[in-house]
């Protein structure tokens, strides 16, 4: 008997999660609260499933088993990711590793490598009144729509700290609701913000249009699968937006300075 | 002065060209000063009539901009962005 076996669209691809163990069913369920969920069978779902053994939980993608932990918080974080991953690999979108965020109509992105900032940028911005959009990816579509990919934010100890949050060992996984926060509905990016931490003064200066295009390609997930396109979608989007380079030491302060900017 | 590689995909940005070598998978961005000397190069002007009329262009003497669009144009040649 599953305490939990919902569907939800994942990057517009459906999956299924389910699990035995009541706490963690209701941790799922809540982690998960940013994406559509779907009631029924969902044809060419993944399925992944948290089981519970005598010394192990353990993680399964499609009846195999990927991989065992210690505790459940392991095995959620694990399955966290390889949703992650499987997420950004299958989509078809023109997709950027990128926090993005809502405010009113504007959608700005952060496009940064792992470890860059994005995530704990983005939640200092919710924090600051905006929508939360997606702490991983920018995903375009063809008609340079942004699709909102509203995973939960994985925030370290220290992150935690300096946005004023209780920290947790190891990381601690947040949906925007925790924070008070709206998702953004999604729309047209305008803004592209080139994020600098570890500057010793902050300052928010304009870029030229083109500077958005190496951004977004440099930190493209899927450009490879057809570069021609990305080139394209790149500087068809880069066209529109306004590029702002930001240097900042304290992520608070840098979003007050970034939504007074923007407003 | 050698033509770019015809198979460079080319748009222009708020003035500023970029380039998309599909066979590299590589994106060039140039600057605005760096985009001038690219709509030069075409394959019929010389080097120096490209400084020259650049010079022209921004009321300069050729002599002050010559190191400049060298280098540029060696900057194209060391990135395969020209023949």
């Amino acid at each position: 008997m599953w305490a939990t076996n919902q569907g939800w669209v994942v990057a517009g691809k459906p999956l299924r999660i389910r699990t035995q163990d009541s706490d963690l069913a209701t941790v799922l369920d809540h982690v998960m609260g940013g994406f559509e969920q779907t009631s029924g069978a969902s044809r060419g779902a993944r399925t992944f499933q948290v089981t519970k053994t005598a010394s192990k939980w353990k993680v399964y993608r499609d009846s195999c088993q990927v991989s065992a932990h210690h505790s459940p918080s392991q095995a959620l974080v694990h399955l966290l990711a390889t949703l992650n991953r499987i997420a950004l690999e299958d989509v078809d979108d023109f997709a950027v590793h990128s926090g993005v965020v809502q405010m009113g109509s504007r959608i700005v992105a952060f496009p940064a490598v792992s470890g860059g900032g994005k995530t704990t940028l983005t939640a200092a911005m919710i924090l600051a009144g905006a929508d939360y959009v997606s702490d991983e990816a920018l995903v375009i579509d063809d008609s340079k729509r942004v699709v909102p990919y509203p995973k939960p934010l994985a925030l370290s100890e220290w992150s935690c700290r300096i946005l004023g949050l209780d920290p947790a060992e190891g990381e601690r996984l947040l949906t925007p609701f925790d924070l008070d926060a709206e998702l953004g509905a999604g729309g047209s990016l305008t803004d592209v913000v080139i994020a600098e931490f570890g500057s010793a003064h902050l300052e928010l200066t304009h870029l030229s249009n083109a500077e958005a295009v190496r951004s977004l390609l440099a930190h493209s997930f899927n450009h490879y699968k057809d570069p021609a396109r990305a080139f394209r979608i790149a500087t068809d989007v880069a066209r529109e937006v306004q590029v702002w380079r930001l240097q900042y030491d304290d992520p608070m302060e840098a979003a007050k300075l970034l939504a007074a900017s923007l407003d | 002065m050698p033509p770019p590689h015809d198979h460079l995909i080319e748009t222009e940005v708020d003035g500023e060209i970029c380039l998309y070598d599909p066979k590299r998978e590589k994106v060039t961005v140039l600057n605005a000063t760096a985009s001038d000397v690219w709509r030069m190069v075409d394959g019929t002007l010389t080097k120096g009539q490209i400084i020259d009329a650049l010079a022209a262009s921004y009321g300069m003497n050729p002599d002050q901009i010559s190191a400049d669009v060298d280098s540029t144009i060696t900057a194209f040649q060391q990135d395969d962005l020209i023949a």
